[in-house]
């Protein structure tokens, strides 16, 4: 099957072909430049299918499925395995991008056509630039024939599992959907103005690829939790760090441009929150794929490929920064907000969030910073992002509990702070009792956050109550979704850093070990046989009064390259998780083993879960928007 | 109920004392600033996980010595102290307030001055 | 105006920094052991079974070389090592770092001994004040018994010739 990766390679030389040829012929009409615009994406999109085919083929006569892919892997992670190194997944994020970008090219008759097309433009330019990159220094369809009879070096088996299926695809949609909200922006301070079509148009793009991105974190935060045994969620590794950065700014977007459309002066924010996000996203490919920061997850390191997103990155940059600087005066209206108003609660809210965004970011780069300037090399780690930025999501909570509540354009401190100082004393009244009875233990840290989500809880029903025999639209209730599910995610991350329980032992075949309450008992040892692995798999059984569960925790060679995994096993519910994960084993019959009461976990993701939900309610409102403009 | 409750308490205490914990403590605070120190310290083998997460051999003989020192009721600085002269700052996944991280940890509070100042620039207190 | 320009100022600084950062290699963590005495930690001669301490070779320029026989680097390493030794003539002292010294005896026999003592540090005691992460690690210790080289790694003809051969004739022609 050579000759579909060649022709892989031949559809990314023509999607560069045509988009030079947009770039240099004049534009007097869109018409044209759209067309070949959209070939172009469409040739893309044809080029990643030729690469998967080349691995669902097993052609491991090109070299990058030889590096991935084996013989033995199942069907779908074959799939996954296309993006499983640097080659495949800049192509990913590349027929992304062209995804985007068609789906916007049949969206262009509610723009302005100059913008429209300044739009379809940008997309070009940043499109062209990844096509370059990839022919000239990631080409995945490279072939090699010095190994003939190979069975493949296989996927890392880190990366065989269900949550790797969706949270890189997930995490691109992300990042490579803010792409288009760069280009509105760009295409509005070219233009010198952006109308209330383009704006609105907007919406649903920045809500898309904030839903995506918060999807993929969530994902891949769980997906780590499962994978690598140690029961951590978070770590701040610079490639995680790389997702937040962009989904903070994201948010601040997506905050802005709802009220870009009524109120001017938010304008500027939204172009700029815009610029940035995409700037991120792409700081973050560069982070990843350039060993400028030792990370876990980091792809193998290349300064040169390092170099030339760095360059790319710096020239989009510059260009964005010249015109914000020299036309962003023609956007926006000066008119100052009124202090205390829905404006000016979510201005404080995105100036918190860029804030965060700001320290996630200083520290990422401290390290870097520090070497560069020779002075010797030092860590920045998870006590430094979590004691910088608990602080600042405090103050988050507390202007999100209090802004749900607040009138547009204007209204009355004193009603509103009376009303909030009577929610935040029933939060504080629920905190505590929960704390006192659940935890036995008041920390002043602890109840200080619980408090403040429980506030935001509490504020959202007080809100839905006052609505009760109102009808609810649909961005209502995206909106209590979203903000609902940030507060569950905050106190699930309180309860389990603050309460959770680790035992780290010794086991015999039949001895039990307690952990909290739960008696786990190591029950029996089985050899294990998987389609590309084995190992050893251990039955513990997990008693407390009135309640049982079985967990089946392994330990997996795999069989090529004999990498050793632990897939820990988890017993979980709403409330609690236990986790199991094997360690090594002592002797003939012993093992060490890893237990882990995790109280409140599941709470993160399910925060997660409904920020996506919300996001999602409200991309469809939007939806509904659109098509109801368009029929009407 | 108190036959059953005694069995109970017998049961736990024997499956407790069975079960050979890695690192035993006699107190409670103990226990704890191990815990709090070996999340804090970089495994310099596995340059991602901190001592607590790594298995590499290297990061259990720093558990060892550092189980050691705090049985012997050595305080975190003391411990730091050993480790950094060892290995260097990097070993700290918490930086350490010098000079050369001022700007670090000083960082986030100008950070939200500046907010204020944006703030205060795009609002009005008059009706 | 100014004003305007300091966030794309900002951002300029951070991409330097990013360039400067594609030249750095972060993974590459330097010894904190530089500049410092070398600390005199008691282990045992395998050879002689004497408990010293490196206070012993004091007085010239040492290498201090922490191996095992477990180590697979080890292997490519020694045959420099000896031939280098016969032209340059500095004292090597083997550390068998968390081994066991009879296995490392039968390796050094099978792979060639480049040492003028080696020493057992089954615990990885030595090591762990050293700073050593892993094997093949050296240390270059200097007449008053200062450690100005460490490299992580095995050592290669390069290695050698560039960084410390320097160091050694530097310190040789301060005596003249």
């Amino acid at each position: 099957m050579i000759i579909c990766s060649q022709w892989g390679l031949l559809l990314l030389l023509i999607a560069m072909a045509l988009l030079l040829g947009v770039l240099i012929l004049p534009k007097k009409d869109p018409v044209l430049p759209t067309r070949l615009i959209r070939i172009a994406c469409i040739s893309v999109i044809l080029s990643y299918l030729c690469l998967s085919i080349c691995f669902l083929s097993n052609d491991f006569n090109v070299s990058y499925v030889l590096q991935h892919s084996s013989l033995l892997l199942p069907w779908y992670y074959k799939c996954c395995a296309v993006w499983g190194g640097h080659e495949g997944s800049i192509l990913l994020w590349m027929s992304i991008l062209s995804m985007w970008t068609l789906v916007l090219s049949y969206q262009m008759s509610a723009l302005q056509p100059d913008f429209g097309l300044r739009v379809l433009i940008v997309l070009a330019v940043i499109l062209l630039g990844l096509v370059l990159f990839v022919v000239f220094t990631s080409n995945p369809f490279t072939l090699q024939f010095g190994e003939v009879a190979s069975s493949g070096r296989d996927l890392n088996p880190l990366l065989q599992d269900p949550g790797f299926l969706l949270h890189p695809p997930m995490l691109y949609l992300g990042y490579v959907g803010y792409a288009i909200p760069f280009a509105f922006a760009m295409s509005a301070l070219w233009l010198g103005q952006i109308d209330n079509q383009a704006l609105r148009l907007l919406k649903p793009w920045a809500m898309l690829s904030w839903c995506c991105l918060t999807f993929g974190i969530t994902l891949g935060s769980w997906w780590a939790y499962r994978e690598l045994g140690w029961g951590g969620f978070w770590f701040w590794d610079p490639v995680e760090n790389a997702s937040v950065m962009p989904w903070l700014a994201g948010t601040a977007l997506l905050h802005a441009v709802i009220i870009s459309e009524k109120q001017k002066t938010f304008i500027a924010w939204t172009i700029m929150l815009a610029i940035t996000a995409f700037a991120l996203s792409l700081m973050g490919t560069f982070l990843v794929r350039s060993g400028v920061l030792t990370s876990v997850h980091a792809f193998a390191v290349d300064p040169k490929r390092g170099l030339y997103i760095l360059v790319f990155l710096m020239v989009m940059m510059t260009w964005a920064f010249v015109m914000y600087i020299s036309r962003a005066h023609h956007l926006f209206v000066n008119k100052p907000l009124y202090w205390f108003s829905r404006e000016s609660g979510i201005l404080i809210n995105n100036i918190l969030l860029f804030v965060m965004m700001l320290v996630v970011l200083l520290g990422t780069l401290y390290p870097l910073i520090i070497d560069g300037l020779g002075l010797g090399k030092i860590s920045v780690g998870a006590p430094y992002f979590n004691e910088t930025l608990f602080p600042i999501v405090l103050l988050l909570l507390l202007m999100m509990g209090l802004v749900i509540q607040v009138k547009w354009l204007k209204d009355d401190y004193v009603a509103v702070l009376k009303r909030a100082g009577l929610q935040l004393l029933i939060a504080f009244a629920i905190a505590m009792i929960w704390l006192t009875l659940e935890f036995h233990v008041l920390k002043p840290q602890v109840l200080l956050a619980l408090t403040l989500s429980f506030w935001v809880i509490v504020s959202l029903c007080f809100s839905l109550y006052q609505r009760w025999h109102s009808p609810k639209s649909l961005s209502y209730w995206a909106m209590w979704s979203a903000h609902i599910g940030f507060a569950l995610s905050i106190i699930g991350i309180t309860i389990t850093s603050t309460f959770g329980v680790e035992q780290d032992v010794k086991m015999q075949p039949k001895e039990v070990v307690t952990v909290k309450h739960y008696q786990v008992q190591f029950d029996k040892e089985y050899p294990l046989k998987g389609p590309n692995y084995h190992g050893t798999e251990i039955h513990f059984h997990i008693k407390k009064e009135g309640f049982q569960s079985d967990v089946y925790p392994q330990k997996r060679i795999y069989d090529v390259g004999n990498m050793v995994m632990t897939d820990a096993d988890i017993s979980y519910n709403l409330w609690r998780d236990i986790y199991v994960a094997l360690g090594s084993p002592i002797g003939n019959t012993d093992w060490s083993v890893r237990l882990y009461y995790k109280p409140m976990i599941r709470w993160i993701w399910l925060g997660g879960i409904l920020m996506t939900l919300g996001g999602g309610l409200a991309f469809l409102n939007y939806i509904r928007l659109y098509f109801g403009k368009k029929v009407c | 109920m108190s036959r059953r409750i005694l069995t109970f308490c017998i049961f736990f205490i024997y499956t407790s004392c069975y079960a050979e914990v890695k690192y035993p403590f006699s107190s409670k605070t103990q226990e704890a600033q191990f815990t709090h120190l070996i999340t804090e310290l970089r495994c310099m083998v596995c340059h991602h996980q901190n001592l607590a997460e790594s298995e590499a051999p290297l990061a259990l003989d720093m558990k060892q010595v550092i189980y050691q020192k705090v049985s012997a009721g050595e305080s975190d600085s003391e411990i730091r102290t050993f480790l950094t002269d060892r290995y260097g700052d990097v070993i700290l996944f918490k930086p350490p307030f010098k000079i050369m991280t001022w700007f670090l940890w000083l960082a986030p509070v100008l950070f939200i001055f500046f907010g204020i100042a944006v703030f205060y620039r795009h609002v009005r207190v008059e009706k | 105006m100014l004003k305007k320009m300091i966030p794309m100022g900002v951002f300029l600084v951070v991409c330097g920094f990013l360039l400067r950062g594609l030249q750095l290699h972060p993974q590459e963590m330097p010894s904190a052991q530089l500049g410092k005495a070398i600390p005199m930690v008691d282990v045992v001669d395998v050879n002689t079974l004497k408990s010293c301490n490196l206070s012993h070779w004091l007085g010239q320029p040492i290498l201090v070389h922490f191996f095992a026989s477990w180590c697979e680097n080890c292997t490519d390493e020694m045959p420099i090592l000896i031939d280098w030794r016969q032209t340059h003539h500095v004292t090597i002292i083997g550390v068998d770092y968390k081994d066991n010294p009879e296995e490392a005896k039968q390796w050094l026999s099978l792979w060639g001994n480049a040492f003028v003592a080696f020493l057992d540090d089954n615990q990885g005691q030595f090591g762990l004040n050293l700073g050593v992460v892993a094997t093949p690690e050296t240390f270059l210790v200097d007449e008053q018994g200062i450690v100005q080289y460490r490299h992580q790694g095995p050592l290669t003809p390069e290695i050698l010739t560039r960084e410390i051969e320097p160091r050694i004739q530097q310190w040789s022609h301060k005596h003249v």
